[in-house]
């Protein structure tokens, strides 16, 4: 599985990267290195929280799509109830269609407004 | 004496400037956030027999490819730049982390100092670096610091010296340069080697202050809560606390410091001339610029306090489920909220985004960040003319910074598509920079507007007053120089209710420093009325300024204890400079004069630095825009009120 994922709460060990991009040799400069452990402390929005020790690092997905995991221990406890559902589902991402629900809605609804880049 | 040139290298935000700042005496910028310094710094001290100088270099995480422009200044320096040493600066609880650079900086084959900087929250988290090992390892010396108090830079500099005079370039003992060194795989494993050699630390980590924090302040939905409630507290106090203090400054020029100094130079036997220029061009018009002093020192005591204490990468953290929608990071935040301070450093802090096209479109966006020249202006204008200033400050905030993510988005969309870009960014813990770095950092700021009012708004001060004076002799000021080039601005005006030639003069040479504003308007006005020297007696005046002052004192203390600002009540008419503001302009003129300002983007030195970050293109099309999109808000703001 990829570091994206791994759900709050989880703690998981990095064993490889997807892709050749310089990007990644930052990602290892910062800390994110082959064989070292990260718990996930908030998955929300876009990005996630994550730590090893006292390095913690705010990721984007796209960015942790990139990154091979493997799970040592799934989450429990505090991490699940904050969730951030709410926030996720109130826009959904770029690009993606909205769902049923949403499209018999008028061009102008509020959520367009909130979401400027929705299509119909 | 023997000149060393030491150049300082580490990851963002170890500590490198507070290091520097311990070791040579300087006052570069220090913040607890990745990005701070920029730009190369020099600065210089004397040890024994050596003059020392100091590089200090935007922080980096490889060499091996740099991503920002500030990362490039860095990676370049290390491979053409002049200098003798490198001192590489660890951050010690992340010394896993930093010895990934640390092996990078070896392979450059020059000698190297290590400082084990933050020993202090190693400590404090139980943490143990076995320096004496380190050094072994890599047969350099290894010195422990403390960049926020300057612990250890006496020894630092002495290994410093002693690194320059026995070339004490890095070897390994036990982990010797094999051929198959630079596969990534051996260069981790190494640095776990080293790590484990000299690292002592507990078992389970202890729970720290920083955790608990942001427990709440990173929360998903409780930290808006609070990110609302601290910018919330930091816009009243900003108002309520200086503006007592504005007060009184400003009757302490215009009711005492004025005429003590008119009486004073009629003594003397001064000519008209003279008087009138020191109360006119001197008191009346610097004089209100400077008076604003207590609100440009409040203003960034909180500013800076947001930048020291680590709260600013949590706000870019938050901030990016709204952010990415229109396709630009959390981070992109950062350089939005120091625009609030001052435009231009906020544009320099923008080369740590890496993106050029999302570089150029928040560059495009910080003008309209209110700056404090804008507060200034804010604060007067909204005292004069409205019953709840605050509030509507508060308003032209809000409505700068929706006009700043409208502009982005259209630039989104038109000019500078493309895709969101990765993300990766370091969360540092809480910190609090000591008593003295804050004040010092403040007063800085404070220095930074004393001088430009000393300097530029002094210039056009006196520029105006004496174009107010020409042709010689002439009484009615509209026929003078000044007169007659506001008066071919006025139908530019007239449509926005600014179709005064007081108002259409002052707002020219505005583009050099917006709070020239104030001063032109001060200096026309009260030429316009020359004042009859009235009795003076200077010592019932001092005892009413004490007065003043003491309660200025008790508004400003009293208004720690309320939550909504403190609305002042405006002043009554009469003689006063605000009084004959209120004259001129209307309640609705005025409203489309703030947006003006607020929105069109003249500054010379923002100006400036859009063209040498951005690009010619970016700072003159945005002039023309901002002027466009000013013009129209302030019709419409006129037509409607
Ligand atoms: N507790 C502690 N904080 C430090 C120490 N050195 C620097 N800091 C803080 O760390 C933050 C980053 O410092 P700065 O000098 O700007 O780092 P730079 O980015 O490497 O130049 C600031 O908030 C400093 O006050 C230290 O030794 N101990
Ligand atoms: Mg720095």
């Amino acid at each position: 599985m990829t570091l994206k994922d791994a759900s709050c709460g989880d703690l998981v060990v990095i064993k490889d990267f997807l892709g050749e991009e310089e990007i990644i040799k930052k990602l290892s400069a910062m800390g994110v290195r082959k064989g070292s452990q990260f718990s996930i402390e908030q998955k929300c929005g876009r990005n996630l929280l994550i730590r090893n020790g006292q390095n913690r690092l705010i990721i984007s997905k796209e960015l942790a799509e990139k990154v091979v995991v493997d799970l040592v221990k799934k989450g429990e406890g505090y991490c699940e109830e904050i969730s951030c559902e709410l926030i996720d589902k109130a826009c959904p991402e770029e690009g993606k269609p909205l769902t049923q629900r949403h499209r018999h809605r008028k061009r102008w609804g509020f959520l367009h407004k909130i979401c400027p880049f929705l299509k119909d | 004496m023997k000149k060393v040139k030491v150049a300082l290298v580490g990851n963002p935000n170890v500590g490198k400037t507070s290091l520097l700042n311990h070791l040579a005496g300087t006052d570069l910028k220090i913040g607890n956030w990745p990005g701070v310094t920029v730009e190369k710094k020099v600065g210089k001290t004397q040890f024994q027999d050596y003059e020392i100088e100091f590089i200090d270099l935007p922080g980096v995480y490889t060499l091996e490819s740099a991503f920002s422009e500030d990362e490039k200044i860095t990676v370049s320096f290390l491979k053409e730049g002049d200098y003798d040493v490198v001192l590489n600066v660890i951050e010690s609880p992340r010394l896993e982390r930093d010895l990934y650079l640390t092996l990078q900086l070896v392979e450059l084959k020059k000698p190297l100092v290590i400082a084990l900087n933050m020993r202090d929250e190693a400590e404090a988290l139980g943490i143990h670096i076995d320096e004496k090992r380190l050094s072994d390892l890599f047969k350099i010396k290894v010195v422990k610091t403390v960049g926020r108090t300057g612990e250890g830079v006496k020894e630092l500099l002495s290994a410093i010296v002693e690194t320059y005079e026995r070339k004490l370039i890095p070897e390994f003992e036990v982990f010797s340069f094999s051929e198959e060194f630079d596969t990534e795989e051996k260069k981790l494993s190494l640095i776990k080697g080293i790590y484990k050699e000299v690292i002592k630390k507990p078992l389970i980590p202890k729970k720290n202050l920083t955790e608990f924090v942001d427990e709440f302040l990173l929360h998903p939905y409780l930290g808006f809560f609070f990110l609302f409630v601290i910018l919330y507290f930091t816009f009243k106090l900003v108002f309520d606390l200086s503006s007592p203090f504005v007060d009184f400054i400003d009757g302490f020029f215009q009711e005492f410091l004025a005429p003590a100094l008119a009486v004073f130079l009629k003594s003397l036997g001064a000519e008209e001339f003279i008087i009138n220029f020191f109360t006119e061009a001197l008191l009346g018009g610097l004089g209100i610029v400077l008076s604003f002093l207590p609100l440009i020192f409040i203003m960034f005591l909180f500013i800076t306090l947001l930048e020291t204490s680590g709260y600013l990468p949590r706000v870019a953290f938050l901030v990016d489920r709204f952010t990415h929608k229109i396709g630009l990071h959390g981070q992109s935040a950062i350089p939005l909220i120091l625009g609030f301070g001052c435009n231009v450093p906020a544009i320099l802090a923008t080369r740590t985004i890496q993106d050029r096209k999302d570089r150029l479109l928040i560059i495009a966006m910080i003008p309209f960040m209110s700056c404090s020249a804008r507060l200034v202006v804010f604060s007067f204008f909204a005292l004069t003319f409205f019953t709840r200033p605050a509030l509507l400050i508060l308003g032209l905030y809000i409505m700068g910074i929706v006009f700043a993510f409208l502009t982005g988005f259209i630039m989104k969309k038109t000019l500078l598509k493309k895709e969101l870009s990765h993300f990766v960014m370091d969360l540092p813990p809480y910190r609090f920079p000591s008593l003295k770095v804050l004040i010092k950092t403040v007063n800085l700021h404070v220095k930074r507007f004393i001088i430009r009012a000393g300097t530029v708004i002094f210039a056009i001060a006196v520029t105006i007053w004496l174009t107010l004076s020409l042709p010689p002799g002439e009484r009615e000021l509209e026929k003078t120089l000044a007169g007659k080039i506001g008066k071919t601005l006025v139908p530019l005006f007239e449509p926005v209710g600014l179709g005064d030639w007081k108002i259409t003069t002052s707002l020219i040479p505005a583009f050099l420093a917006r709070e020239a504003i104030l001063s032109n308007l001060a200096i026309i006005l009260k030429a316009e009325e020359r004042e009859k020297l009235e009795e003076f007696q200077l010592l019932p005046a001092l005892e009413e300024q004490k007065e003043a002052l003491f309660e200025a004192f008790k508004q400003a203390f009293s208004s720690l204890f309320t939550l909504t600002p403190a609305s002042l009540k405006p002043e009554e008419e009469g003689q006063s400079l605000r009084g004959k503001i209120r004259d001129l302009l209307t309640p609705s003129s005025a409203l489309s004069f703030l947006i003006f300002v607020l929105i069109y983007n003249s500054c010379v030195a923002t100006f400036v630095t859009m063209w040498k970050e951005g690009s010619k293109n970016l700072a003159l099309g945005f002039l023309l825009y901002s002027f466009i999109l000013a013009w129209i808000l302030a019709f419409i703001t006129y037509r409607i009120f």
